[in-house]
């Protein structure tokens, strides 16, 4: 806000003292008393006013207080925010953001703990992005506004209290970072430390990244070696890097938060079936949360969405192809 | 001796971890009433009562304004009156942490990485024979150990006696088939050219088939199990054998049932199978002809094995397996109980084929296969059919 006086900041509740509901703008309405608006309770008019002044030079940043609130605001989404850059071609930029914590493992029940981003997956001109602990996430939203698309950008609420891990050694994981064609990260991380080829890939997004690190340091303990694939762009899916970093590895787990059918594991796997036709070892595994509403109790919930315990299962199972 | 109920800072939002104290409502030691209000404590969302969880004395242990956090004792109740310091002193000694449970002791199988765990199955090793070096155990230390002992893997193979399935010399084997179909059918030409053995009647559940003769043997009953059992302690035949090649689960149940009777099984092997030396069979086997059984290669019970097939030295079969025609094996190839084999097909050398898997005519291959799994080869299909009639 403090490069950019077209930045505008709109959302519920995000005023000082409050600061939004989990305190991401949190200081800045005093800071920047001109540019940072509460609104009223409504995604769609907030969704609304962002591709407006968007489409009038500005840059606003818009915050839904929950992602599961995102549908609310679907048709200014999909029919107005992914259409003008399509419609208008280069005589125009939709410099937008609209930031959404996602996710459950608070407790928070069936309506405030949904990763929904696959009902607006593969909408053209429009990009979903969800950056793990593993990428500096201030870095790429300053990106995203800078850029010139419409962005959903997701916030894992989980993530939000995570020690950010940007060292190239870590313990035994190592961690190398591509970009892809639009300048956004695609990390990779392993743990092993040689040439050697990893026994599993995993291809993952946004707070499976805390996860991760446990369960890759866990491996490294059974001498079960992964190279896991953490793209921040989920849509334009930069499916060329993936399929780089998978290339050679025999079993393939997909995991992502949301519940699997229908949704980005499917098409990630769809992809790698076509680059690696004939060299696996298995079919693909797909991880995510069971197809359930989720449940407000916790013991119930963690039923429900991924969690470690799921996670090394599913590679034990892999393993023992 | 004094009662003591702590009262805990709830959890009344999602949203917060600790409450603030505004006020309390009750003085230190006044009397108290279950249900009545303690104290009003604030969360960023809203103001609310904490309630008395039950009759006594009552002592506030946490200061207005503080910010605690959720579960923390902020109050007690007691059942009589006591000093603020007694109260104190009772809660500790409720508050000591349990005593922590003995450590489990480390299984031998947890020693072992899962890696280690793997391999160690796959070449058949007991985790328990390894030798400990108060780490855990690796893959390599499971390849280093499998080598050491290479020589004395296969030794038992060695001592085996080769004929283990000849019936006394001299003597005609008197066979009951079970199963009257294709089966029967092929395993009478067997019989035909094996003068040591000779079917005597055949049994099959189809009622049509009752009376009628297969190849000059009569079909004198149905599959039962009892009568079975009967005709055997009547002395009506010595060793029975299953004709029944394509349901594998019928196949491997009549097999059980019938073997925990104590009926004994013959093998059924064509004289123009080729067996290696030391081959090992169970019973029950059915072999067809031009069969390759290599050196060392070992079969269970109870297998259908078709016309040429090719059983490489050192295979290691399960039971109740099924092949159709020319199923070709590479090396030290292992298959569980039940595997299914089409036609034609080729299998490279150590593969390990889990137990049921089915796997469909044509396929080659390459890599283990995991129990139950279905294998299918989409080598060919009608691509364009003739428009000629």
């Amino acid at each position: 806000m403090e490069k950019d006086p077209n930045a505008i900041l709109l959302g519920e509740d995000i005023l000082d003292p409050y600061g939004g509901a989990f305190k991401v703008t949190k200081g800045l309405s005093t800071k920047f008393p001109q540019r940072v608006f509460t609104t009223p309770i409504s995604e769609a008019s907030i969704a609304g006013l962002t591709v407006g002044m968007a489409l009038r030079g500005m840059r606003p940043i818009a915050e839904f207080m929950f992602g599961d609130f995102i549908t609310l605001a679907a048709d200014q989404i999909v029919n107005h925010a992914a259409k003008y850059m399509g419609m208008y071609g280069d005589q125009m930029k939709l410099p937008m953001v609209l930031r959404t914590p996602v996710g459950g493992g608070r407790g928070y029940g069936p309506t405030h703990s949904q990763s929904l981003e696959k009902m607006f997956l593969g909408l053209p001109m429009f990009h979903i992005l969800a950056p793990s602990h593993f990428v500096h996430p201030g870095e790429i939203l300053v990106q995203a506004i800078s850029g010139s698309y419409p962005t959903l950008f997701l916030e894992n609420k989980l993530l939000y209290p995570e020690v950010l891990k940007l060292e190239q050694h870590s313990g035994v994981i190592n961690r190398t970072v591509h970009f892809d064609e639009h300048n956004y990260p695609v990390v990779v991380l392993s743990n092993f430390p040689d040439k050697r080829k990893a026994d599993i890939a995993i291809v993952a997004y946004g707070g499976i990244s805390r996860l991760l690190g446990p369960v890759l340091n866990q491996l490294a303990q059974e001498e079960i070696w992964i190279t896991a694939c953490l793209p921040v762009s989920l849509s334009p899916l930069p499916i060329k890097h993936i399929q780089a970093t998978t290339e050679g590895i025999k079993k393939i787990l997909v995991i992502e938060e949301a519940s699997p059918a229908f949704g980005w594991g499917s098409e990630v796997s769809a992809a790698l079936y076509d680059a690696h036709a004939g060299q696996l070892d298995g079919p693909i595994l797909r991880i995510g949360a069971a197809n359930s509403v989720i449940p407000a109790s916790k013991p119930l919930e963690e039923k429900v969405i991924v969690s470690e315990e799921k996670i090394l299962s599913a590679v034990f199972e892999v393993m023992a192809w | 001796m004094v009662k003591v109920l702590p009262v805990k800072m709830p959890k009344v939002s999602p949203n917060d971890d600790n409450g603030t104290i505004v006020e309390w409502l009750r003085a230190t030691s006044e009397e108290v009433n279950k249900g009545e209000i303690l104290c009003i404590v604030e969360t960023t969302k809203s103001i609310f009562e904490i309630e008395s969880p039950s009759g006594g004395y009552f002592f506030p242990l946490s200061s207005v304004g503080e910010a605690v956090d959720v579960g923390v004792t902020i109050g007690a109740i007691t059942d009589t009156q006591v000093t603020q310091e007694e109260v104190i002193h009772l809660l500790e000694q409720e508050e000591q942490p349990q005593e922590i449970a003995a450590p489990v002791p480390v299984t031998n199988e947890s020693t072992l990485t899962i890696k280690a765990q793997l391999l160690a199955k796959r070449l058949g090793i007991n985790p328990a024979e390894l030798p400990q070096n108060g780490q855990r155990i690796t893959e390599e230390d499971v390849k280093k150990y499998a080598e050491s002992r290479n020589t004395s893997l296969h030794s038992d193979r060695l001592e085996m006696d080769t004929v283990r399935d000849r019936y006394p010399e001299g003597k005609i084997q008197r066979i009951l088939i079970i199963g009257g179909g294709d089966g029967a059918v092929q395993l009478l030409d067997v019989l035909a050219k094996t003068p040591e053995q000779q079917a005597v009647a055949i049994l099959d559940d189809n009622p049509e088939l009752r009376g009628k003769k297969v190849n000059g043997v009569p079909v004198t009953g149905g599959i039962d199990v009892e009568q079975i059992v009967a005709l055997y302690e009547q002395d009506e035949f010595d060793a029975a054998i299953i004709s029944i090649s394509t349901i594998i689960k019928l196949r491997a149940e009549i097999f059980e049932k019938l073997k925990s009777r104590g009926i004994p099984f013959a093998n059924i092997i064509h004289p123009s199978v080729v067996k290696g030396f030391n081959v090992k069979m169970g019973e029950g086997n059915v072999i067809m002809a031009f069969t390759h059984l290599g050196a060392c290669a070992s079969l269970g019970d109870n297998n259908f094995i078709s016309a040429y097939c090719s059983i490489e030295h050192h295979n290691e079969m399960g039971n109740h397996c099924s092949f159709g025609p020319g199923v070709v094996t590479s090396s030290r190839v292992i298959f569980g109980d039940q595997v299914r084999c089409g036609t034609g097909i080729f299998i490279e050398p150590k593969i390990h084929i889990g137990a049921k898997a089915v796997i469909g005519s044509g396929c080659i291959i390459w890599q283990n296969v995991p129990d139950g799994a279905i294998l299918k080869s989409k080598l060919n299909y009608v691509e364009r059919a003739s428009n000629k009639k």
